[in-house]
């Protein structure tokens, strides 16, 4: 036999060789040197590596607690002291707003306030109406967005794996991927045209846009066309020419002066609409004008402090404010919820007006104004704060029996998901990305995929899932928090669930923030089942079977 | 023996058994991912996992054997997901070139240097390919066919990727080291 390779001894030596080989081996190392020597040095190297791997052991690996985690968890005096910090914070806010002379934005009406039930509904409602009317709009961009993303992605993953697989190098490789990203652009740029700039942002007067137009800079302004929707968002936002599709603007001043073929869109504190619009008009502002001389050809709605309306309104205006002030034309109703409302003289309303407001003295009606159809005036009277009365804190009761009852029943089914932990901050933080992901992502996704008859059962599908997830997200949050305040050996999972609840439910009802606490707390639980979920998924897919 | 009774047991049991062997789950993950941070979460998914699947548990096998492989799987799960290419591990090309004669030299001086931080560095920073299966040989003692299981690649395939894996641990020492092995 000829010398063994290094191989073969490293085989021999790990005790892999089959009987034939192995013998052949033996007999060749007890009748040459070389080989025998080399086996030797294997060996002595395999302890080696063995030694070196195992003698860590002593020094890393002590100290380490597979159940350390509950160590890391803020014992009761911090949460107390995080509590009262909030506390605090919250109280030097308030006196500060109301000592700036901005206590009127504690005295909006609850229906304006978006942590509030009513804020809540409106909100909804207006959100309905809004995807209702444009809902074709949204979903059109919606797959284009979704086509252009899938494009992206496959493009990118192409690049990836070539660069991987066909090992390109050098300017073949740098060659190839700008080629692929050049067909990357040409594909996005017939769809989408995307403008940045750190001052101000010009489209001149004779240059046309082809399509849509996201338009991002300090100060915006559009002298020119847009043959689609027009997204843009800066400081100022100025727009002079025409966009003829959708107008959807972010800014702290906003002037439309143009014309505007499809919806307006609008948030912003100062904004004001001189142009035509043909489509509706929804503007989230402090001050909102609509000044003579404009014309919105379809509704008007507005959310803002002062709403004050000289131009023409195709079809209804309803407003959500402090105050709305209407000096133009109307062609359908009018509707005003709010402190006060001004129908100054020269309006024309052809249907008819309804007002909300907390006083009939607040609602002044100029004889010089034409109203065609009936006037109503609501007089909505405040309710008294919710803490002293009874009912609130029955339903508080009921609503932490309801949720303790479906977790423990949760559970008792479901043990495993007792298991999420959320004990750091970059686990807090991935599970409240992961949650915001997930709240916004599905909605949308069961509206793509619903739009087919075969997609449609999937559809409803994952927004029941979505709803009940939304609706355990805290009470999953409640074991951990629990967990953290009672730990692991108190009165087990129904303790730290308790525990857990009544602090989420004191929380979410703090005033003022309570509401963004639900939000938070809820996106964050959700974002720890999805986590949990997927791990379990894995987990169950790559543990094999009777292991 | 209380383990044995144990094995089916209570999650108090459980949890105790799989103390009893956290060293062994924390050791194995650390060695296998190159991190011992990542090793303490891997031990954690280890934990959950051995304990949802505890009824499969197989009573004729041992306890250690049983939840040092679903650190495996899962440690190899990992270093997947890590990667873009899903075989990692994979029968490469570049591991079928014709195996030649080698000098053995520098794990052994390292030995009688007392250097084995060294080694263990350099055996951190081999690849995924290469590490796994080194420290499945010859810290988790498992035989080629058991790694080829895990890994998802033929017995010789394994033979190959240690024989690598001991192969570039000599070349990344040996620059720090001298003929007679002392550091340079």
């Amino acid at each position: 036999m000829t010398c063994c390779d290094e191989l073969t001894l490293m085989m021999y030596s790990d005790g892999e060789l089959d009987e034939g080989r192995r013998r052949e081996v033996v007999v060749h190392v007890g009748q040459c040197g070389r080989c025998a020597s080399l086996l030797a040095a294997l060996e002595i190297e395999a302890r080696v590596v063995a030694m070196a791997l195992r003698g860590e052991d002593a020094t890393a690996v002590v100290g380490i607690d597979l159940q350390p985690r509950r160590d890391h968890l803020p014992p009761v005096g911090r949460v107390a002291a995080a509590g009262a910090l909030v506390a605090l914070v919250t109280a030097a806010l308030r006196f500060l707003v109301e000592s700036a002379g901005l206590s009127p934005l504690a005295a909006l009406p609850d229906w304006m306030n978006p942590f509030r039930d009513e804020g809540r509904s409106n909100l909804f409602f207006n959100a309905a109406v809004y995807l209702v009317r444009e809902g074709e709009a949204i979903m059109s961009s919606v797959i284009t967005f979704a086509g252009l993303s899938a494009t992206a992605v496959l493009v990118l993953s192409f690049i990836s794996t070539a660069a991987k697989h066909v090992h390109v190098r050098g300017r073949s490789g740098v060659a190839c991927m700008v080629l692929l990203g050049m067909l990357l652009g040409v594909g996005t740029a017939d769809a989408l045209e995307v403008r940045r700039s750190e001052g101000s942002l010009t489209i001149p007067s004779g240059e046309t846009v082809d399509d849509t137009l996201i338009a991002l800079a300090e100060t915006v302004q559009v002298d020119g066309n847009v043959t689609g929707d027009l997204i843009a968002l800066g400081r100022r936002v100025r727009v002079r020419g025409m966009v003829r599709g959708n107008l959807i603007t972010a800014a702290r001043d906003v002037e439309i002066d143009g014309a505007v073929e499809g919806s307006i869109l609008q948030f912003g504190q100062t904004l004001v609409t001189r142009g035509q619009t043909s489509g509706n008009l929804y503007a989230f502002g402090q001050t909102i004008t609509v000044p003579s001389g404009a014309r919105v050809g379809g509704n008007a709605t507005t959310f803002s402090e002062t709403t004050t309306i000289e131009g023409a309104v195709g079809h209804d205006v309803t407003s959500f404010g402090r105050e709305l002030d209407l000096g133009g034309m109307v062609s359908r109703r009018v509707n005003a919820y709010g402190e006060r409302v001004d129908i100054r003289a020269g309006a024309r309303i052809d249907g008819g007006l309804t007002a909300h407001v907390p006083d009939r003295e607040n609602v002044r009606v100029d004889p010089g104004a034409t109203i065609g159809g009936v006037t109503r005036i609501e007089v909505s009277e405040r309710a008294p704060s919710r803490f002293v009365t009874v009912r609130y804190y029955v339903r508080q009761v009921i609503r932490l029996a309801a949720a303790f009852l479906t977790g423990w029943i949760f559970f008792r089914l479901v043990p495993g998901a007792a298991a999420i932990r959320l004990d750091s901050g970059g686990a807090l933080l991935t599970a409240l990305g992961a949650g915001a992901i997930a709240a916004c992502a599905t909605p949308i996704l069961a509206i793509v995929i619903g739009i087919t008859i075969v997609g449609l059962p999937l559809a409803v599908f994952a927004l029941v899932l979505w709803a009940i997830l939304l609706y355990l997200a805290k009470i999953l949050l409640a074991v951990s928090v629990g967990r953290a305040i009672v730990g692991s050996s108190g009165a087990g999972i129904a303790g730290a669930l308790m525990v857990g609840l009544v602090l989420i439910i004191v929380a979410v009802n703090v005033p003022y923030v309570g509401g963004l606490v639900n939000v938070l707390l809820t996106v964050t639980g959700l974002g720890a089942a999805v986590i949990e979920g997927t791990r379990w998924y894995r987990g169950s897919g790559s543990v094999p079977a009777g292991v | 023996m209380a383990v044995a009774a144990a094995r089916m047991g209570p999650d108090e049991d459980f949890a105790e058994l799989f103390e009893a062997h956290r060293v062994r789950v924390i050791g194995l993950c650390r060695r296998l991912l190159g991190s011992g941070e990542q090793a303490e979460d891997a031990a954690h998914e280890v934990f959950l996992r051995a304990h949802r699947r505890r009824q499969d548990f197989d009573r004729s096998r041992s306890f250690s054997s049983w939840v040092l492989t679903i650190a495996t799987n899962y440690c190899v799960d990992v270093l997947r997901r890590r990667s873009t290419e899903a075989r990692i591990f994979g029968t490469d090309a570049a591991e079928q070139v014709a195996v030649t004669p080698g000098e053995v030299g520098p794990l052994g001086i390292l030995l009688l240097h007392e250097r084995q931080q060294e080694l263990r560095d350099a055996i951190h920073s081999l690849p995924h390919k290469y590490r796994v299966p080194l420290v499945l040989s010859v810290y988790h003692d498992q035989t080629y066919d058991e790694i080829g299981r895990a890994l998802g690649v033929p017995r010789s395939h394994v033979a190959l990727l240690i024989f690598r894996a001991r192969q570039q641990l000599r070349r990344s020492l040996s620059p720090t080291l001298d003929t007679d092995g002392r550091r340079q």
